[in-house]
């Protein structure tokens, strides 16, 4: 076992045994005075696996916070001192943005916006930005090829280049790995990022420094903030991120040390061993636990671990690395859908020969993470059927009328909420002074009073994610939806339906067994119950504005904007191109010779195949007669695949023109 | 249809666009099966190509014919016409990326056992050769 093995379970597994074992006794001898029923056995059981959950990250959390006071000095000095080194200069980062189907405006305003961090940080000549699309709508693809090449006529902007690839495999690992194939050779390292993701160039050099001074640093995943949303959901979130997250980061950090995890984005990646020690095998048997890897992140942290590599999260790195989080609950469970079926698959890796035990632990704790909402439903029937039973026996909560249960549920309080409330007092959410402090406590109180609202709905919706993960086996990972899109009943209906009907369910069940003990669950029926409001509560975008005109769960990022946001949201505006229809965009592209010269050459470049002449001359020939509307979305993607095709048009819309001025 | 040609890439003085789509003519002339376009995407880059990297002066000829038409025809007219395209991305490095095995614990266990019991055949083996006389 190494010295790194025997301190995590000293310092983390120890404690969090200890505190488990006591609550767990001090329950068994309130649940036990009359002898354990079988009930009871399954109380303590579930009851036991979730407190040593909650504790187990009360204490991450608690060594992040300590961590995060200890050093507070130590990194001022030590910022200091990167500001003082000299700039990097020879080109070894690649920094990779794969993107698919997303707003094109957003994306290359972010795209723009580093390039420029990266020249303030005297950085440009050391990296290259690769845009990676694998968009299949063929208007998104036109617009995406318009703003790249807006890019790329901004002066000392060049060094960014596009790629669309024609045969999507393995979405975005299959994205980075056909990246790697192509051009891995040029590069020492990658930074990968998603498309919602925005880094500040001196983080990013940074990053760099900290792989060059630790050869066997293979991963460095850096935590990213959420930022830009406005939704009452969204902003709840964020809040929570800048608040807790750093504790939080820094007590993974050190639980973990050099076998920590990898995320999928906002990371920096060594590519040679990247390359030739984490290409994602496909899993042997069916779906949903074989076929490809899903999840592909946990899989690449522990392939590189097992290539003797290190894997660390630069929990420091507070600032300056940031992403978008999902705008409402609808949204968040697509994600946790996605999630949970890639973390489930993981389960089959706990056991894998090879792999160390920080990897194995992250499969576990994610895989679990889906599990922990179906236990918690288990234990609420738990303590109902032991409320019956006790009812049945003429002691209705027989076990529940001592000093231990209080003592038991003011422990259970403080673990739930004690880490919120010390990760809020430590937080350094500048400008720091009495009315911020003020502020900081409201949001925080009222944080924590939207996840109690929303807690009973997440494990409902979780429950059914595992269930749909497990039953599933169509192995479809959609892509993620980065809309804030306007609250509908019809689609709360659909979405918080089943929510709302399982709170009437337990309620009038509850009720109708006993009433004292539907009082004691109404935090759990009343948020299901609820759900639909709440739901258009927390979609809601003008209440999430009004409260933060007010102050209230305004992040660092929000109260003093980064550059580089402020920078990507102006482009953002500046540069949004014209609407447009699809139509007259994909004329200026076979009009303008130019931009014909554009899409061909971008085609050409990324070794794209044409067609064969049955495939696409009855599309030519529908194009030249009624134009691009005549054909279905994927006929269009097939005519704009094809560099010859394209040219033809160009050459035939060309002589037209000709022949109208002549005549 | 040069004319047009020339105004795509920012040549947008009509006056202009046609001196130098003639021009291009009377080259094209001596190359009857070179298509003009070639020739006129040629001349547009070797204006633009002195001194840019890579791809770059695919995207400064605009602007440079939109702000310096008068310079550009001074230049001269290459008088071949290559068939090439223009290359937008960086001169691939490949690397290879094989796909890793990961197996199950089970499939690890009869591996590990096969293994052992083919061990244990070939040192039976090499115990029957090495006595081949022996019972």
């Amino acid at each position: 076992m190494s010295r790194a093995t025997v301190r995590t379970v000293f310092v983390v597994v120890l404690p969090v045994v200890a505190a488990t074992a006591s609550a767990s006794g001090l329950l068994a001898v309130t649940l036990g005075r009359d002898g354990f029923s079988p009930p009871d056995v399954l109380l303590l059981g579930t009851f036991t696996i979730l407190f040593a959950w909650i504790a187990f990250w009360l204490w991450v959390a608690l060594m992040g916070a300590f961590r995060l006071a200890r050093t507070s000095a130590m990194r001022r000095a030590l910022a200091e001192h990167a500001s003082s080194r000299p700039p990097l200069e020879a080109l070894r980062t690649a920094i990779v943005f794969p993107i698919h189907n997303e707003d094109p405006d957003a994306v290359f305003a972010r795209v723009r916006a580093m390039l420029e961090s990266l020249a303030a940080a005297g950085a440009s000549a050391a990296f290259e930005m690769f845009v990676l699309s694998d968009t299949t709508d063929p208007d998104i693809w036109l617009r995406e090829e318009l703003a790249w090449a807006e890019i790329r006529k901004a002066p000392g902007l060049s060094r960014t280049y596009y790629r669309r690839r024609q045969h999507k495999f393995r979405k975005k690992s299959g994205n980075i790995a056909d990246f790697c194939r192509r051009w891995g050779g040029r590069y020492e390292y990658m930074i990968v990022l998603d498309a919602d993701s925005i880094m500040d160039g001196d983080v990013m050099v940074e990053m760099v420094r900290r792989m060059e001074a630790a050869p066997r640093l293979g991963i460095l995943q850096v935590p990213s903030m959420l930022i830009l949303r406005d939704t009452l959901f969204a902003r709840a979130e964020q809040f929570a991120a800048a608040t807790y997250g750093p504790a939080v980061f820094a007590g993974i950090a050190y639980c973990f040390g050099g076998s920590g995890n990898y995320w999928g984005h906002n990371a920096i990646v060594r590519v040679k061993p990247f390359a030739e020690r984490c290409g994602l095998p496909g899993l042997p048997g069916r779906p949903p636990f074989g076929g490809p890897i899903l999840s592909h992140d946990f899989v690449e942290a522990a392939l590189m671990r097992r290539a003797g590599y290190e894997v660390r999260l630069a929990w420091d790195l507070t600032s300056g690395s940031y992403e978008q989080g999902p705008a409402s609950l609808d949204i968040a469970r697509e994600r946790d859908v996605r999630w949970c079926r890639g973390n489930l698959q993981h389960l089959r890796l706990v056991f894998a020969p090879a792999f160390s035990a920080g990897s194995r632990a992250h499969f576990a704790i994610g895989a679990f993470f889906y599990g922990i909402s179906a236990l918690w439903g288990a234990y609420i029937l738990f303590v109902a059927a032991r409320y019956v039973m006790d009812a049945d026996s003429g002691l209705p909560m027989a076990g529940f009328d001592r000093y231990a249960p209080l003592v038991l549920s003011a422990g259970v309080a403080c673990v739930l909420l004690g880490g919120k409330v010390l990760a809020a007092l430590l937080s350094k959410l500048d400008p720091v002074g009495p009315a911020r402090g003020r502020k900081v406590a409201a949001s925080t109180a009222l944080e924590i009073l939207l996840s109690a609202l929303i807690a009973p709905i997440r494990m409902v919706s979780q429950v059914t994610c595992l269930v749909a993960a497990v039953s599933d086996t169509s192995m479809d990972w959609a892509a993620a939806r980065r809309d804030e899109r306007t609250w509908s009943l019809r689609r709360a209906l659909r979405t918080q339906g089943l929510e709302t009907f399982v709170g009437v369910v337990l309620a009038v069940a509850l009720f109708g067994v006993a009433r004292g003990l539907a009082l004691w669950l109404a935090p759990v029926w009343v948020g299901l119950v609820l759900a639909i409001p709440i739901d258009a509560l927390l979609s809601s975008r003008r209440l999430g504005r009004a409260l933060r005109a007010r102050g209230l769960l305004v992040t660092p990022a929000e109260a003093e904007p980064p550059e580089v946001i402020r920078r990507a949201l102006e482009l953002e505006r500046e540069h949004a191109l014209s609407p447009g229809s699809f139509a007259s965009r994909f004329e200026s592209f076979i009009g303008d010779s130019w931009l014909n010269a554009l899409h061909v050459g971008l085609l050409r470049s990324a070794g794209s195949r044409e067609l064969s002449a049955s495939v696409v001359e009855p599309l030519f020939e529908a194009v030249l007669a009624g134009g691009i509307g005549e054909l279905s979305k994927r006929e269009s993607m097939v005519v704009l695949s094809d560099a010859k095709v394209m040219e033809r048009l160009h050459r035939h819309r060309c002589i037209e023109r000709m022949r109208g001025s002549a005549a | 249809m040069l004319c047009r040609y020339f105004e795509s890439w920012g040549l947008v003085d009509g006056l202009l666009a046609r001196a130098a789509a003639e021009r291009v003519m009377r080259v094209a002339s001596t190359h009857p099966r070179v298509d003009p376009t070639r020739i006129a995407a040629r001349w547009i880059r070797a204006m633009a190509d002195e001194g840019s990297e890579g791809s770059d002066w695919f995207f400064r000829a605009p602007s440079l014919l939109s702000r310096f038409p008068a310079a550009f025809l001074e230049t001269d007219v290459p008088d071949a016409a290559q068939n090439d395209f223009v290359e937008l991305l960086p001169e691939l490095s490949p690397q290879s990326m094989p796909e890793q095995e990961v197996i199950g614990p089970i499939t690890h266990a009869v591996r590990v056992a096969a293994e052992a019991m083919e061990g244990v055949a070939a040192q039976r083996t090499g115990a029957d050769t090495s006595f081949p006389g022996g019972s």
